[in-house]
């Protein structure tokens, strides 16, 4: 690892987004959804951070808030080391905002509904160009060209709708409209959970080799656990609009330390038909985020809580704390007392000792 | 053993305005008693209408079965062939919900909006038992609670928009189990999942099929779907099974390149290890496909036989798969 690397290039602190839920004829207040609650986090040059979680967990909404696409609540902060300067992204004025959108991009999840059909794909590609008034004329065409080619697409395509192409090749389009302006900083929101799988592999190797080539920083957000251990440096575990564990890729699959990274990791299905078939359940759904459990989020479906009825996981909200590492961080009450079970070896998933809990 | 269901040579066909698609093209195979058969393939290879023709739901005008049976043996060891009834026949009727139920991908797009869950399990259970509407309504608490919906006599007056994903899948289940029915098919009923949850119904299907002794056919694009439920797999490519064999068979040594393929993509490991390896290029249109066997064009080991149809090769324990690299042709 250089020092290139080690460079810091998001710092995110106690990011929160509370959206009003409004009931009534008089559109009354009738409580706060809150999506993310309080996440923090850092992103190093030239990584990829993997944000995962069941659906509603915010892990989009962080990924919006990063780009200020969502305004977050008024104390959040986001720091972004550009080349020389520092900018708070919560806080960015709109010039500021328009010279940070050529730094961070987004490719979206829906090949089919995030391209626009009126338009043709070099048009899709150069707007971004022409709205930041970079480049016109021959010089602009080359360079959609030279994008196309860059993303594996032939050149003459650029005369073609949307309308024409595959999902994978939409998604390429995408790809190449998202770095057409060389941002640092792009947030991946499901980019390959739309694709078939002999496709799904073909995009995340052009992603990687991209990453590789034009050192880009990726926050790639997705539900599939296996996409995001192959194509991760580290990864955050979203639960209920907070982090409640980060960490390096192996750490998290090899050693996870909260009650939920461990269900997680064991409903992920492998291609082993002898893999063991004793799994631990995750019971019922995610609970409402309108509603959200007193104490820690997780308690009411963890495991642990049920055997042992810790009183603290109800009354106080757990931080993060380092466990094994400096860089590992998990938010649980009982974390080094717990013996959990990750992903040992390739698709494989240990089941530890039963009752699990180590006294 | 009597198969359930008997797939032979069956070929659904859309006539559009662009040409013909051959959407099922030929495609063989037979469910038992008690078994679940995983179909695995991308979109497009025609999972999805080979389930469509079983329960004569292929849409009019442009679609229909050309030819080819599907053969359906009832519990008094009568046998229908499913291909010749009209869809809208009462015979196609009592069988299409009562006998075969299926399971739709998007469980909230599927189910009404403008009735209640409860409603949509009694409509059913009206149509094709004796039940009075009250058994019906006692009937469809039962089958919420047997597919783990809490508070059942609540959710029954609940519409699909106040369920979660995974709670509409539980009740769309129910709907299809409410008429015990012998053969259960299931189209991608995780795809929409969270991956907690799709472990939830999927053990659910399986300890169902178990009890009841069902038939269960699960159509999916993920092999680790596959690797969980299924006994026998048939893997499609194109309107065509280009192999077929017991999961474990398939899952390790994989015979055709296509399998093969699906299985490399799949992305397992950490990061920067190994490079993926997909399948090059695109599946090609269905309007227009290869000539011969319909993998030749992304095919590693293409050979000049490939622009004909290859027979299959056999191993044993009925593994099988459709390519001319192997020379044990049956």
């Amino acid at each position: 690892m250089n020092d290139k690397e080690d460079q810091i290039l998001l710092e995110v602190e106690n990011l929160r987004k509370y959206f009003a839920v409004k009931h009534g004829v008089l559109r009354r207040k009738k409580g706060w959804l809150k999506a993310v609650d309080g996440v923090s986090f850092e992103l190093f040059r030239g990584e990829t951070l993997g944000l995962v979680g069941e659906s509603g967990c915010g892990k989009s909404t962080t990924g919006r808030i990063i780009l200020r696409l969502i305004k977050p609540e008024p104390n959040s902060q986001i720091f972004f080391h550009d080349n020389d300067k520092v900018i708070d992204i919560a806080k960015a004025t709109p010039q500021e905002l328009k010279y940070l959108r050529t730094r961070m991009q987004i490719i979206f999840q829906d090949p089919y509904s995030s391209l626009n059909p009126w338009m043709k794909i070099g048009e899709i590609i150069a707007e971004p160009l022409l709205i930041h008034k970079i480049m016109v004329g021959k010089e602009l065409t080359n360079k959609v060209h030279s994008l196309l080619e860059m993303v594996g697409l032939d050149a003459s395509y650029a005369m073609r709708y949307p309308h024409e192409f595959s999902g994978g090749q939409r998604q390429r389009i995408g790809i190449a409209r998202a770095l057409a302006l060389n941002p640092t900083l792009v947030v991946c929101d499901e980019p390959v959970s739309s694709l078939d799988v002999s496709v799904q592999a073909q995009v995340i190797n052009l992603l990687v080799d991209l990453q590789e080539r034009l050192h880009l920083s990726y926050i790639f957000i997705a539900h599939d656990l296996g996409v995001v251990r192959y194509i991760s440096r580290r990864v955050a575990v979203m639960y209920l609009g907070r982090i409640v564990e980060i960490g390096s890729t192996e750490e998290i699959f090899h050693n996870p330390a909260h009650p939920y990274t461990e269900a997680l990791l064991s409903s992920m299905l492998s291609t082993d038909p002898d893999s063991s078939k004793e799994r631990l359940q995750l019971e019922g759904d995610v609970p409402s985020p309108i509603n959200v459990p007193s104490g820690c989020p997780f308690h009411p479906r963890c495991r642990y809580y049920q055997q042992n009825k810790w009183p603290e996981c109800v009354s106080d909200i757990p931080t993060p704390t380092s466990i094994y590492s400096d860089t590992h961080k998990v938010s649980c009450h009982f974390a080094p007392n717990l013996n959990l079970c990750g992903v040992e070896t390739e698709g494989t998933v240990k089941i530890g000792v039963k009752n699990g809990f180590n006294t | 053993m009597e198969h359930l269901l008997e797939i032979d040579q069956l070929k659904t066909y859309y006539f559009t305005d662009c040409g013909i698609v051959k959407a099922v093209d030929g495609v063989s195979f037979s469910v038992e008693k008690g078994q679940c058969l995983g179909i695995v393939g991308e979109s497009g290879c025609g999972k999805s209408q080979t389930a469509l023709s079983i329960m004569g739901l292929v849409s009019k005008p442009q679609g229909r079965i050309v030819s080819g049976k599907i053969l359906y043996r009832d519990k008094k060891g009568h046998i229908t062939d499913l291909a010749t009834l009209s869809p809208n026949g009462y015979e196609y009727r009592s069988i299409r919900g009562k006998e075969i139920a299926m399971i739709f991908q998007e469980p909230i797009s599927s189910l009404s909006p403008v009735y209640t869950i409860g409603d949509q399990i009694v409509e059913a259970l009206i149509e094709h038992t004796t039940l009075s509407k009250k058994e019906a309504t006692h009937r469809a608490v039962e089958l919420l609670k047997t597919v783990g919906i809490p508070a059942a006599e609540e959710r029954i007056h609940d519409y699909p928009h106040q369920l979660s994903g995974g709670m509409c899948q539980r009740a769309m289940i129910a709907m299809a189990l409410s008429c015990e029915p012998r053969l259960l098919i299931a189209d991608e009923p995780t795809t929409a999942l969270d991956v907690t949850i799709q472990l939830q119904i999927l053990r659910l299907l399986k300890e169902l099929q178990e009890r009841l002794s069902m038939g269960l056919m699960m159509i999916t694009h993920d092999l680790g779907v596959i690797a969980e439920i299924a006994d026998y797999v048939i893997v499609m490519y194109l309107g065509k099974v280009v192999e077929k064999g017991p999961v474990r068979k398939i899952l390790r040594e994989p015979k055709h390149p296509y399998t093969q393929g699906l299985l490399q993509s799949r992305p397992s490991g950490t990061a920067g290890k190994v490079r993926l390896n997909p399948i090059r290029g695109v599946v090609p249109s269905a309007i227009d496909p290869p000539a011969g066997c319909p993998f030749s064009t992304r095919c590693p080991k293409v050979l000049d036989k490939c622009s004909a149809f290859p027979p299959f090769a056999l191993w044993e324990e009925g593994h099988a798969a459709a390519c001319w690299l192997y020379e044990n042709f049956m």
